[in-house]
């Protein structure tokens, strides 16, 4: 289509992304299938796109903005939270997991050492898909999300450990041993350093710089992505995953106060390079092995789909969870990791497999992902559903009494019938505050912290202009929009997302221009500033006497 | 991911250093990608694709914001002061640089780079000066996104150049046809697929990109350079509400390969040798120099006061990032070696570092001063003990009229000359002028006056009304609190708008909502 393959090769990609998505949408399918599903097309089946360095690289930086997202949403205090029943479940679920499929994979007579592989290979859940999804959902802050994010996390560490293994067994069995201890004290090292200068910088430098350059919003954009590059190169010269480098960078800006305003706008970055990266996936599948061994690979899929979140329900119920959040945080992570085809394309690389397996663990992870997202996309009606026929005890061997137990106060139910003043300069400050005294409940929203400093009311920080500000704020629930702003467009697009959902606003309208504009979008108050201001110097000359001489 | 992370540290110090001078980001984004590339070897590769992908989303973007309704009412002022500026820098540069020995297609690439001034620079300088929405600042937004519009059709002429008459017939009229295509889209098709569906961001992102690289496709397919066609995708969602709505899911992304592109493009320059900086110099005189005579006096044969005349001038004297798009085109197809390259990206970059310095108001009133053609105020006699309107827009109407009906002495001063003759067909003392020209204050009697009301927008240009009229009741307009402490503590009555629509709020929230409510 286009000459530059690089932009030949995306804009493949988008097109055909976006159609099967769009398609996907009316059936009601996530989006991380209609991109997979793009992928085969292209690849596999069409075979028109080839998967360059840049490709890889684009993929990557999705990987690595979605971890920096997750760790943008936790506070030190969430992860304290559910640190030990990540360590704990996460840990014990590798192992029984791991078993499982060994076992299974031995009742199909494969060779020890591909028993060993997919044992490994099939026990991790994938870190990508479940965050994914759990931030489609809004979940990634809920009780079961942060644990899954945990117990995924957990099992980050421990993939790296086994992409250390499998990397160094290769060559000479003296040499590889001595190579592996320095690589394994190498990244635990290096962890540790990483983690020791990501506190001490995120404890004492950050905060004063990035309080100094809050006000350009680009540039505190180019800052938090550089730093968060800076961790993952890091974290890649130590050995360590480039999701874990993301993450540590996320958590340092995390205790930052415009963390929520960092992650709406590091969102939509994440959307389009994430994308790529599931495309890809798609991609570079082979699936006519797959297709040979299919008995296989469906004992394999279905053991991860139904055992899977169960297991790891129990696990986290074993912690003191609800019965509920643990039986959410299994449902979330029933499918396998994309590390799976990392670490198979490294055997195969080194000879420890053959290319029938690498297309296996392919096929078994793309299934479940598929099926596994639509279970976490649907996770609330299908808990209810086991909940209503009674099979939450069986499920996670709680005590039918737990039951009632649910997911805690955190939760808070939807805000409603309060008034949202858009832009804190004088004339909202003073909207605010008359509101306030009025008996309103007021959400002040503005972009600059210094701005909402001080008012009497709840603020929130990010630009009005994105639809993810004005949904945390509760726009459809709210009985009035107001604007105070000095800025054209957004007025003009507040406005119009009032006609659209049907909350009344008040926009400040400040140039007889704006009027005209709004005028088609059923505003039920013009605040016309120059027109009060011009009346307000009148009574004034009137007061001087101007007019009574 | 070591070059990707190198690049975005390069940006992060060139913000930092461009929130610490206070100077554009644009050069000093260049500079840290110059010195980024001194640190580490970036493979060239890599270079060139985050620069394709940069340049794509840097004009599309741009294309994004072209909406002909944010001139209002200026277009034909910007029309002129656009075309004239464009054709006039233009030949000079074809001709300097023809003189100087480039081949006509290098030349041409070097007069297109030097004719356009930067749309990012200027709308971030009258944003910081809260200019934007005012007559000057649309004038100015006007100017830069004809001049946009005209490099983007003009890069397919230059680009087939040298293939003779023929072939750059076929690029215009291809061009055309993408043009007409746009017209369809935004006036037919993206306004209905928007009303008809609600799309989620993620859908919208997707959208957003598969227009931009259908359209791609489609200016490949027709042998159009892929700029225009980036810049045309954009336009097709420049209406309302796409812009908007898209705004919201490119905004970050666009930040981000603008970063990208700057840094990159730093990377990718040679050092510079001593004839391409000699070029460099000669041709940044050229722009400084010649650009504010020239707009100065066309935007005041428009009808603009001198002083926003002088200002537009001096604003406009950078060149553009499209300059650099251009140069960039011109490098990646093969047509331009380095060196003219290197030349338009030091002009860009020296020239857009001295707006700021150059478009101060120290600057402008010192020209200001030399003006040949400054009108000196026209009144019979020097009024005294009269009432004396500063600014009178539509809002002023009520205002004026009973001021008239009290049958005082009144005198009306205003930058807009259609205000100015309609007062004086309606019989009122009116003159043209600036308000904060201490000149035209004491030929009009501000420090004589009974009363002085002043309703001009910036805060600041009362500052030599306060100090002329200090023993003279003097109302004057502000918006915010500070505006009112700052009006004060010079001896002003303020009236805050921001105060009187607060009021205006409340009698509406009071009386009709509550109201609406209870009903």
């Amino acid at each position: 289509m286009i000459d530059q393959p690089l932009l030949h090769d995306l804009g493949m990609i988008l097109l055909v992304a976006t159609g099967v998505t769009l398609l996907a949408r009316t059936v009601q399918i996530p989006s991380i299938i209609a991109y997979i599903l793009a992928g085969l097309l292209l690849g596999p089946v069409l075979g028109v796109v080839e998967i360059s360095h840049t490709m890889e690289l684009i993929a990557e930086v999705g990987i690595i903005l979605l971890l920096f997202l997750v760790g943008l949403e936790l506070s030190l205090d969430k992860i304290r939270e559910v640190g030990k029943v990540a360590f704990g479940a996460g840990l014990s679920q590798v192992a029984i997991t791991g078993a499982g499929i060994a076992l299974i994979a031995w009742m199909f007579g494969l060779s020890p050492g591909d028993i060993l592989f997919l044992g490994i290979a099939l026990t991790f859940s994938s870190t990508v898909v479940v965050v994914k999804l759990l931030d489609e959902l809004r979940a990634l802050d809920h009780r079961h999300g942060r644990i899954a994010v945990g117990i995924l996390l957990v099992q980050d560490l421990v993939v790296v450990i086994v992409l250390t293994f499998v990397a160094g067994m290769s060559g000479d069995e003296e040499m590889a041993a001595a190579t592996l201890l320095r690589d394994l004290s190498l990244a635990f090292g290096g962890m540790a350093v990483l983690l020791v200068s990501a506190t001490l910088l995120a404890w004492k430098a950050l905060p004063p710089l990035f309080d100094w350059m809050a006000k350009s919003q680009e540039g505190l954009l180019a800052w938090s992505l550089a730093w968060c590059f800076l961790l993952v190169l890091g974290s890649e010269l130590l050995g360590l995953s480039l999701e874990l480098g993301a993450f540590i960078a996320g958590v340092a800006l995390a205790q930052l106060p415009y963390n929520h305003d960092l992650r709406r706008r590091v969102h939509p970055l994440m959307n389009f390079f994430v994308a790529i990266f599931f495309v890809t996936l798609g991609v570079q599948m082979e699936m006519a092995e797959a297709i040979s061994a299919w008995p296989l690979v469906l004992t394999l899929v279905v053991a991860t789909l139904l055992l899977k979140p169960p297991l790891v329900a129990w696990l986290v119920r074993l912690h003191s969870q609800p019965p509920r959040v643990a039986l959410r945080a299994g449902l979330t992570l029933g499918q396998t990791s994309e590390f799976s085809f990392i670490l198979a394309a490294l055997a195969l690389g080194n000879g420890l497999i053959d290319q029938a397996l690498l297309s296996i663990v392919g096929a078994v992870g793309l299934l479940t992902m598929g099926f596994s997202s639509i279970s976490i996309l649907r996770g609330d009606a299908l808990v209810n559903w086991f909940d209503r026929r009674g099979f939450i005890p069986l499920l996670t061997g709680a005590r039918s009494e737990g039951i009632s137990l649910d997911e805690g106060a955190e939760e808070h139910g939807p805000r409603e019938g309060h008034v949202i003043v858009v832009g804190m300069n004088s004339l909202g400050r003073r909207i605010v505050e008359f509101l306030q005294k009025s008996g309103e409940d007021v959400l002040a929203v503005d972009t600059d912290p210094a701005k909402l400093a001080g008012l009497p009311c709840s603020t929130l920080l990010g630009n009005a202009e994105y639809l993810s500000v004005m949904e945390e704020a509760g726009v459809q629930n709210a009985q009035l929009l107001v604007s105070a702003l000095h800025i054209e467009d957004v007025n003009r697009l507040l406005a119009y997302r009032g006609f659209r959902w049907g909350i009344p606003t008040v926009i400040h309208a400040y140039d007889e221009n704006v009027e005209r504009e709004l005028q088609g979008l059923d505003v039920a108050h013009l605040l016309n500033s120059r027109g009060a201001g011009v009346d307000r110097m009148t009574e004034e000359l009137a007061r001087h006497g101007v007019f009574g001489r | 991911m070591i070059g990707l992370t190198f690049l975005l540290l390069a940006a992060a110090v060139g913000y930092g250093a461009s929130r610490w001078t206070g100077l554009p980001a644009i050069p000093l984004l260049i500079a840290g990608g110059v010195g980024a590339s001194t640190l580490i070897a970036l493979e060239m590769s890599f270079l060139g694709d985050v620069l394709t992908l940069g340049v794509i989303v840097l004009v599309f973007v741009a294309g994004i914001e072209l909406n002909p309704a944010r001139l209002r009412g200026r277009g034909w002022a910007a029309l002129r002061v656009g075309l004239f500026q464009f054709l006039a820098l233009g030949s000079l540069g074809l001709a300097c640089t023809f003189l100087l020995g480039f081949d006509l297609q290098a030349a041409a690439y070097l007069a297109l780079a030097l004719s356009a001034s930067s749309t990012l620079v200027v709308v971030k300088l009258l944003q910081e000066r809260q200019m934007l929405f005012e007559p000057v600042g649309r004038l100015l937004t006007g100017v830069l996104l004809l001049q946009d519009l005209l490099i983007i059709l003009l890069i397919p002429v230059v680009n087939r150049l040298p293939e003779g008459w023929g072939a750059i017939a076929e690029g215009v009229l291809a061009t055309f046809a993408l043009m007409a295509l746009t017209g369809v889209l935004v006036r037919w098709v993206t306004p209905r697929v928007l009303e008809r569906f609600d799309f989620d961001e993620e859908s919208l992102l997707l959208i957003t990109l598969s227009v931009l690289f259908g359209f791609l496709g489609i200016a490949n397919l027709l042998g159009i350079p892929l700029v225009s066609g980036a810049f045309l995708a954009g336009v097709v969602l420049s209406g309302f509400p796409a812009a908007a709505l898209v705004r919201g899911q490119l905004n970050s992304m666009g930040d981000f390969f603008h970063a990208l592109f700057f840094t990159a493009l730093g990377a990718f320059l040679p050092l510079p040798t001593m004839g391409e900086v000699g070029l460099a110099l000669a041709l940044l005189l050229l722009v400084v120099v010649v650009t504010p005579p020239l707009v100065a006096f066309v935007a005041e044969r428009s009808g603009f006061s001198a002083r926003a005349a002088v200002l537009s001038g001096l604003l406009l004297s950078q060149t553009s990032e499209f300059s650099l798009v251009v140069a960039l085109q011109g490098v990646l197809v093969g047509h331009l070696d380095s060196s003219p390259f290197t030349v338009i990206t030091l002009v860009t970059v020296a020239t857009m570092i001295l707006t700021p310095f150059l478009a101060s108001d120290r600057v402008v009133w010192k020209l200001l001063a030399r003006h040949p053609l400054r009108r000196s105020p026209e009144l019979h006699r020097r009024p005294d003990g009269h009432i004396l309107l500063l600014g009178c827009g539509r809002h002023g109407q009520a205002l004026l009229e009973a001021l008239i009906v009290t049958r005082e002495d009144l005198v009306v001063v205003d930058d807009d000359p259609a205000v100015v003759d309609r007062l004086r067909d309606a019989g009122v003392t009116a003159l043209r002028g600036d308000i904060s020209d201490t000149d035209l204050l004491r030929a009009v009697g501000a420090d004589r006056a009974r009363v002085v009301i002043s309703t001009i927008r910036r805060i600041e240009d009362n500052a030599p009304l306060l100090d002329l009229a200090r023993d003279v009741f003097v109302m004057v307009r502000g918006f915010n609190l500070e505006d009112g402490r700052w009006i004060s503590e010079r001896g002003g009555q303020p009236v805050l708008y921001s105060e009187a629509a607060a009021h205006d709020f409340r009698d509406w929230y009071e009386h009709e909502w509550q109201a609406d409510a209870r009903e």
